[in-house]
């Protein structure tokens, strides 16, 4: 056993384990944005898993009906909007606690995507986004023949930092999430930043969520994004509510299961059961560690009051 | 001075249940320095913020350079020149000092942050106004009579002609007071006109070139400082004659109650805020402790009472020491904490105030047996302390949120004092507190004294401090940095230490 | 004492609302997709409490109270939460770890006479339960991990063990994937001879409901419990453990999640499949929420959803609506429970719309 495992240690392909985590990180870091986005202004995001979902569902029957994934894309990540917007409208307009408005989505989207499902059924398979398969660019190595929403993710990682730390933009979200009441009296509308950045926050939820039926699998399974919206919002924490950090966080939680996943292809018995939950595992281990050390946004989960 | 640059005429606004601003004129004449003067809940911060557009009036008119606007969001009013400096500061402490003089007001083409000029900018203002900041500091980083010259610098980098300055001497010493106020006079001299809000007399009297008195919403007068003298505002502003001294016997301190030993705590952003502190209170003693707000007393109370766990040092009750961040010891030792953030600490809003009442001690007989609530007892017992403490609430069942501020707070002594104590700690015990109710609390913590308490008194009003103390300690950066019995003690020496300026041996 | 009766209609009448706007916009959805909402509703009603029943049907209402029951127990478990301000949103785990643990239990252990068994085998559930919403409420207490995320995961793991114990060390010989059946020793009888199910677990809920009212109104440690959840501050301050608070209501919301477990395999399947409830830990969530903290509220919005779960089935049949639209309904219940305002601005907005419509009609 022991030297079954060393040598299926010596003959791992870790680029091509690297590039598995990668392409397994997407969704984890799209909702992982998402989170900063919302967040920075303080607006809490538990309802990212939701829009995922949503978004996933819509996303493939928009491509199957137009026949296009752009559509397709572009349908489902507006969806995700909306909901995002609902959970806005919930939390910013009605102040409800943003835990419960969270939640509230989670099970909303969940029973609004299995009754769709039910109804419209999901029969015919969803035509794909491109792989990055075009020559040259093909032969990268880690980033070469990834799904196109993968290099998107890493587009806005970028996008995200450069926002939120050199832009009139990011400038106000970050004072709305830690101190509202400065933002307001220097004449920014605070709630309309929220509104916005729990907005863009569905937006990247939506993309995320068309990683799983646009790329993934071509079809729709109820409550197929599996938590990893919540394994996001982890990432996030554990990245300390900054883009790049929130991107290694996430792959700590996919090399593992990339790993594990080599080893069974090498045919080392592991129950797959088991190690499907590794993720999850990482993920409660990753809290454990590093919320304490963490530093949310000072407002995050206050509804702003005049 | 000349012609009215700014006319509120006949403003009223109402809040449930209060009348908040009643019928209200006011004028500020270009390049004059109007002080509105009154006691808390008189009604200055509200006619403020509605001339500063973050409230609506329900009725009235503002008129600015002889027009009619009105002003919806602080956006319209900073748009026609008004800047304002409220009394807590609108600075956003993780962000540096040039970020938040810009916030609102950036500069930059597609919508990218240009840090480079404003930073030039808000130098040159620096200099003219004598506002010394370095502008890359982060905010967090920065005292606070520092930052409110940030706050000033935001108001000047929007080209404000009128300026509001809210409590603004609350935070500072007596010698940054002197340096606000030539900052004032030097705004003044290059045409900006200031409301300075105000509950202080003597600076009121020093600073204004008119003064007008609010009281319960309305205007009661305007004067000068030239026709005032300090006991006519007091009287105008509280509506009858006022006890501006403490009635007390001198002190017969008894038993060490109290001792703290080499207390080293860090605050909530991991730096060291108390360092090194040592003293003891003894039973019948009030100690004061004086200081600007932020060099460490919070954090020191908290070591002392159990919710936050120094890192060094040991606090003893009675001789036997307390346990580290353990509050429920403290209690049980016979210590009453009176907290400085009533809402965050001393009451659960929406709890009826018969549970406010018996927060520390429902769980144990009279309050409760083998697990189980005697409700009629937790009642009663509301009831009794209801009438002791002249708490003005319908009954014992309503939250204690629907109380006004003042009924809140004698609540929270109410409970503390009801419990036989050892020790009291009180952290600002009258703050945001009307002036009757300041009366009768201070009367309340005289007494404990009497029947022999220890008492710790925490607070950033130097004058509650010197009229209600002993015993004098000032607290500088962390430290201890002087200690000065209350009968010879002036302020302008406590003063002094409140800045770091330690000439021992006057002591 | 009025007050009281004020206070109680004030929380009411917003939950209400909510159930009957929810109502009224799925039947707009089944307007839109081409089905009767009246007839579907009607169905429903019959389904759900009116149908008697026959020699191989069981009446419909015993069965609305069958399903009600895990809701019941389920919702007060996540109350509880709440009310120390903890969203335990990992009901859906601990009550497959409650009927993992009962069911072995139940097959493994031989040879006790039932008054030990069923007991043992129940108190089972109720400590698996307990013991796995601990991790959750450790690590909040120690930790400051937030539990909405650890409950979450910790369901994802729960799933996967049960998944590889029915498939693995516990499997039964037979083709599908299940545990072996309990031994009839700890079966949770019926109350009624078969075809009806209707079984003591109503009891316990009931009993769980009880306990609850007590421990929340009466008892040190429910007014502990809601001074945490309001502000840990000011409980703090108090001299409130509130970590060990947050270790306590975390443990109990746990077990009574474990026993909704045990009570369903005990009492209904008496053997464990790989997928048994999905969704019931979820749904619990909405029943609580919907009851807004008070028991007696919590066990009629347990009787509205055992009822739509019960009454779906007949209303496909007879109506020809999916029964999951019920799942519609439910989503737009805890929105408008969520945000009382969005319901109440909507029934102004309509109101406004047709009253001047209504006075004009009335002119002509």
């Amino acid at each position: 056993m022991i030297e079954s495992i060393t040598e299926v240690l010596v003959r791992i392909d870790y680029l091509f384990l690297l590039a598995t985590a990668l392409r397994a990180s997407t969704p984890i870091v799209f909702a992982a944005l998402g989170g900063i986005f919302s967040e920075r202004s303080g607006v809490i995001n538990i309802a990212l898993e939701g829009m995922m979902l949503t978004s996933a569902y819509v996303c493939y029957k928009a491509a199957v009906i137009f026949n296009s994934p752009w559509l397709g894309l572009a349908t489902g990540v507006l969806s995700a909007m909306v909901l995002a917007l609902l959970h806005g409208v919930i939390s910013i307009r009605y102040r409800t606690n943003q835990v419960v408005s969270g939640t509230v989505l989670n099970i909303f989207a969940a029973g609004i995507t299995g009754f769709l499902f039910r109804v419209l059924g999901a029969q015919e398979s969803a035509p794909y986004l491109p792989n990055m398969n075009m020559p040259l660019v093909r032969d990268l190595p880690l980033l070469g023949n990834q799904p196109l929403l993968t290099w998107v993710m890493l587009l806005m990682i970028a996008l995200t930092t450069f926002v939120l730390f050199r832009t009139r933009w990011g400038l106000r979200t970050r004072a709305v999430g830690e101190l509202p009441r400065a933002a307001d009296t220097a004449g920014v509308a605070v709630n309309r930043v929220r509104y916005v950045n729990v907005m863009i926050g569905g937006m990247m939820a939506g993309l995320g969520g068309a990683f799983f039926t646009l790329h993934t699998v071509s079809s729709f399974t109820p409550l197929m994004t599996s938590g990893q919206g919540f394994i996001g919002l982890a990432a996030m924490i554990f990245g300390n509510w900054t883009p790049l950090p929130a991107l290694l966080a996430a792959m700590l939680f996919t090399v593992p299961q990339a790993l594990a996943g080599q080893f069974q292809m090498f045919g080392v018995p592991l129950p797959y059961q088991l190690i499907s939950t590794l993720p999850y595992v990482l993920t409660i281990i990753t809290l454990a560690g590093v919320v304490r050390r963490s530093t949310p946004p000072a407002a995050l989960g206050v509804p702003y009051v005049k | 001075m000349g012609e009215p640059i700014l006319q509120m005429r006949n403003i009223t606004k109402r809040f449930p249940g209060v009348l908040a601003n009643d019928h209200i004129f006011f004028d500020l004449n270009r390049g004059e320095i109007h002080a509105l003067l009154g006691e808390n809940g008189a009604g200055k911060t509200t006619l403020m913020n509605i001339f500063y557009g973050l409230y609506q009036p329900d009725e009235g008119e503002i008129w600015l350079n002889g027009r009619r606007v009105t002003i919806h969001s602080p956006k319209d009013a900073i748009a026609l020149g008004i800047g304002m400096v409220h009394q807590h500061f609108t600075l956003v402490p993780t962000l540096s000092v040039t970020e938040n003089v810009i916030l609102g007001a950036e500069t930059g083409r597609f919508g990218v942050l240009d840090l480079a000029q404003p930073r030039q900018r808000i130098l040159a203002i620096a200099r003219d106004y004598g506002l010394e900041v370095d502008p890359d500091a982060l905010v967090k980083d920065l005292p606070v009579g520092v930052q409110q010259r940030v706050e000033i610098i935001k108001a000047l980098y929007r080209n404000a002609q009128v300026l509001i300055l809210d409590e603004p001497t609350a935070v500072l010493t007596p010698l940054e007071v002197e340096r606000l106020f030539e900052t004032l006079r030097a705004m003044v001299r290059r045409g900006v006109s200031i409301i300075f809000i105000s509950h202080k007399l003597k600076e009121v009297m020093a600073i204004a070139d008119r003064i007008t008195v609010l009281r319960q919403g309305r205007v009661v007068g305007s004067t000068t400082p030239a026709e005032a003298d300090e006991a006519k505002l007091a009287s105008m502003m509280v509506g009858r004659p006022v006890m501006l001294q403490v009635e007390k016997l001198p002190a017969q301190p008894g038993e060490v109650v109290l001792s703290v030993r080499d207390l080293r705590v860090m605050s909530d952003r991991r730096a060291v805020a108390v360092d090194g502190v040592s003293f003891e209170v003894r039973a019948g003693e009030i100690v004061g402790i004086a200081g600007v707000e932020g060099n460490g007393q919070s954090e020191l109370v908290e070591a002392i009472t159990g919710l936050r766990a120094p890192v060094h040092g040991t606090v003893m009750l009675c001789g036997q020491p307390l346990p580290h961040a353990l509050p429920r010891a403290a209690i049980d030792a016979g210590m009453s904490h009176i907290p400085e953030d009533r809402h965050k600490y001393g009451m659960v809003a929406q709890q009826p105030l018969a549970v406010n009442l018996t927060l520390s001690t429902f769980h144990q007989p009279p309050f409760a047996q083998r697990g189980l609530l005697r409700w009629v007892t937790i009642r009663e017992h509301a009831r009794r302390l209801i009438r002791e403490f002249d708490i003005r609430a319908p009954h014992e069942l309503v939250p204690i949120a629907s109380l006004s501020g003042g009924n809140q707070q004698k609540s929270v002594v109410a409970r503390e004092l009801s419990r036989p104590l050892k020790l009291l700690v009180a952290a600002q015990p009258t703050r945001g507190v009307d002036v009757g109710s300041i009366e009768f609390i201070h009367k309340r913590i005289v007494q404990a004294r009497d029947a022999g308490a220890a008492v710790l008194l925490v607070s950033a009003e130097l004058d509650e401090i010197m009229s209600l103390s002993d015993r004098i300690l000032v607290m500088f950066k962390g430290h201890i940095v002087g200690e000065r019995d209350a009968r010879t003690a002036t302020r302008e020496e406590i003063g002094l230490l409140m800045m770091g300026r330690v000439k021992e041996g006057a002591a | 004492m009025s007050a009281r009766r004020l206070f109680w209609f004030g929380s009411a009448a917003p939950a209400i609302a909510s159930v009957l706007l929810a109502l009224l916009l799925a039947g707009l959805v089944m307007v839109i997709t081409g089905s009767d909402p009246i007839a579907a509703y009607s169905a429903l009603v019959q389904g759900a409490f009116l149908r008697p029943g026959t020699a191989t049907r069981p009446t419909a209402f015993f069965e609305t109270l069958v399903s009600a029951t895990p809701y019941l127990i389920l919702a007060l478990g996540i109350s509880l939460g709440f009310a120390a301000g903890l969203f335990n949103i990992g009901a859906e785990g601990q009550l497959y770890m409650g009927a993992l643990a009962s069911v072995s239990v139940g097959f493994l252990v031989k040879g006790l006479p039932w008054f030990i068994h069923l007991p043992l085998a129940l108190a089972a559930g109720v400590v698996a339960g307990m013991l796995w919403a601990s991790i959750a409420g450790w690590l909040k207490a120690t930790r400051e991990a937030p539990e909405v995320v650890t409950t979450i995961m910790l369901n994802y793991i729960a799933y996967a063990v049960v998944n590889y114990m029915v498939n693995g060390p516990l499997r039964h010989t037979g083709t599908a994937p299940r545990t072996p059946d309990i031994e009839p020793s700890a079966v949770l009888p019926t109350l009624l001879p078969p075809p009806e199910r209707l079984h003591w677990g109503l009891f316990l809920a009931i009993a769980a409901a009880v306990g609850y009212y007590f421990l929340m109104n009466r008892s040190t440690l429910g007014l502990r419990i809601r001074l945490v959840g309001e502000n840990r501050h000011a409980a703090r301050y108090a001299g409130i453990n509130v970590n060990q608070t947050y270790l306590i209501t975390m443990a109990l919301s746990g077990a009574l999640c474990g026993l909704a477990g045990a009570v369903e395999v005990l009492a209904l399947y008496r053997y464990l499949p790989t997928e048994f409830t999905v969704g019931y830990g979820f749904d619990s969530i909405a029943v609580a929420l919907l009851g807004q903290g008070n028991p007696v509220g919590i066990a009629l919005a347990a009787l509205l959803f055992g009822a739509m779960a019960n009454g779906a089935g007949y209303m496909q049949f007879s109506a020809g609506v999916s029964n999951y639209i019920i799942a519609v309904v439910q989503a737009f219940i805890i929105v408008f429970v969520a945000a009382p305002g969005i319901a109440r601005d909507l029934l102004v907005s309509w109101w406004a719309r047709w009253l001047p419509r209504r006075a004009k009609e009335g002119e002509a």
